[in-house]
């Protein structure tokens, strides 16, 4: 222990535990306690120890600083998940640009790999031959009891059923969005009038601007459509590829096509569909709690959703979301309740303040 | 959480508590900075470099590094970067300002111009400004960053002694322009 006894004001103010004491008195009761006991005990130090407190005064500033440590974190936890983006794609953005070229370029190369690398793991790329037809394309399978959810390029989404594939023409969205299935699949596509978007499935296909549908075709079972919301025409392939027969559905109408008799119709149904009411009225959602929209999410699409409990506690959801692609579920919900959301692989984060009262 | 938890939890990978580590030093780093660069949107370029380099090159950290040491002098290479801000020439035997005569009676002359401003807080501030650069920059990392005297000495890159000289000159010279101030305030017998 030090002899403070013989210390100037100078010594205290350069002293590691007076100035210990000096700065925060509460948060070390011990520090407090061993200076206000040895002031006790020598009283006649009070003078050192005051000028000393006030020589540190000088520099001491006031904390106007405190309303700067949120924005500053703010920003930086952006660069942080810009980081953490650009190890998954192969866009190299201005961020960039403060970091030496030569660590640059090794670090494109680095994430051309890895994008590389990730796309191949998603795709079995194959050609197809159907009717006459080669094409290079994606193919996306599901064979478990748990719906998949396929993101594609223009912001739909599919949510694949058990034992269903689906196959991505590869120019998708270029000039035209096609698809064909072989399962069962929900379809949420967005609204592009210059791009229609086409399922094949099994010698029906279905075309859409933008509209959500339903479309099953398992080996030796019709082959069936049924709309959820929007409009839907529904062809038949002849031999020679031509589409005839066009029926035009609407909200809860559905068509159905006989593969013995290769005769699309119209079916005249009064009783529910209770698999596209999955997707209808469990979507209309009334002053739901977020957890239970997440909850819904989850179940339907076979996404994975991570939430923080605490931050949407408070959130509720008075919002149709019916027909929308999964994404633009996502961020409906996330704009009315303060939050934000990223996307990596099969999971879904949510982030932001959400709606805790402060 | 403590010191070593928030280390290696950075290490990990873990943003918890990279962001338990910037609430832990956010006050003091920034007072520090905003001491010796004056300038509220370096030190915020410059904290906000620090926590990004840090998260990126984690795991090159090694768990006997000083935290507070780290923090400290990456911050200050990044302001004395950004600003351009030459080191103050130092004298042969480096250890800085040597505090003169002719320093003290600047002060005087400083002070009774200042003479004329009414609020204290305003000459207590002047104090601030006639101090000499180094030993201000020591005062500030012995008193925010409550660093040892040694890892003063190699942040400002000085041995440990010419850092504890440039602390106790600071404090004396803070001390003889408190007691010119207090005289001219009182009008009384100045020794």
């Amino acid at each position: 222990m030090n002899n403070y006894e013989n210390y100037t004001a100078t010594e205290l103010a350069s002293d590691a535990e007076f100035i210990k004491w000096i700065k925060n008195p509460k948060e070390f009761p011990e520090v407090t306690d061993f200076w206000v006991n040895w002031l006790d005990a020598h009283p006649h130090k009070q003078e050192e120890v005051s000028e000393a407190k006030e020589l540190m005064s000088l520099f001491q500033s006031n904390d106007v600083h405190e309303e700067r440590r949120q924005p500053v974190w703010d920003r930086i936890e952006d660069s942080l998940d810009e980081i953490e983006e650009e190890s998954k794609t192969v866009q190299v953005n201005s961020w960039w640009g403060s970091i030496k070229d030569t660590y640059k370029y090794a670090a494109a190369v680095v994430l051309m790999v890895l994008a590389a690398a990730y796309f191949y793991s998603l795709q079995d790329s194959s050609s197809i031959v159907s009717n006459g037809v080669v094409a290079e394309s994606l193919l996306f399978q599901n064979v478990n009891e748990k719906p998949r959810t396929i993101m594609l390029s223009d912001g739909s989404s599919v949510v694949l059923y058990q034992n269903t594939s689906i196959q991505i023409a590869s120019a998708y969205n270029e000039k035209e969005r096609t698809v064909s299935i072989h399962g069962k699949a929900y379809f949420e596509i967005q609204r592009n009038e210059e791009k229609p978007f086409y399922v094949q499935a099994d010698g029906v296909t279905t075309k859409v601007l933008g509209t959500s549908f339903l479309v099953t075709a398992y080996d030796q079972q019709d082959v069936t459509v049924v709309v959820n919301t929007g409009k839907v025409s529904v062809f038949k392939e002849t031999e020679n590829k031509e589409l005839q027969t066009e029926i035009t559905l609407i909200e809860n109408e559905s068509a159905s096509f006989t593969r013995r008799t290769a005769e699309l119709k119209r079916v005249n149904s009064t009783v529910e569909n209770i698999e596209q009411a999955l997707y209808r009225d469990d979507f209309e959602i009334k002053n739901k709690p977020l957890r239970e929209v997440f909850d819904l999410l989850q179940t339907r699409y076979g996404v994975d959703i991570k939430f923080d409990d605490k931050k949407i506690a408070e959130c509720y959801l008075n919002a149709s979301l019916v027909g929308i692609p999964l994404e633009d579920k996502v961020r409906l919900i996330c704009k009315g309740s303060n939050l934000s959301y990223r996307m990596l692989n099969d999971t879904i984060i949510i982030e932001g303040e959400g709606c805790t009262i402060q | 959480m403590t010191d070593e938890e928030v280390w290696a939890g950075i290490g990990q990978g873990n943003r918890e508590a990279l962001k338990e580590l910037y609430n832990m030093y956010f006050s003091s780093l920034y007072s520090y900075g905003l001491k010796i660069s004056r300038s509220a949107s370096n030190t915020e370029d410059a904290i906000h470099e620090l926590f990004i380099d840090l998260w990126k090159y984690r795991e090159g950290l090694s768990s006997t590094t000083s935290i507070k040491f780290y923090l400290y002098r990456a911050l200050r290479r990044k302001l004395y970067k950004t600003e351009q801000v030459s080191e103050k020439v130092l004298n042969r035997s480096g250890e800085g300002i040597e505090m003169s005569e002719d320093m003290q009676d600047s002060v005087e002359t400083r002070l009774i111009e200042e003479e004329g401003k009414a609020e204290m807080s305003t000459l207590l501030s002047t104090h601030l400004k006639g101090l000499p650069e180094r030993q201000q920059e020591s005062l500030m990392l012995r008193f925010y960053g409550e660093l040892s005297f040694k890892e003063i000495g190699e942040i400002m890159d000085v041995n440990e002694q010419s850092a504890r000289n440039l602390v106790t000159r600071g404090l004396e010279f803070l001390r003889k322009s408190l007691k010119i101030l207090l005289c001219l305030i009182l009008l009384g017998v100045c020794s």
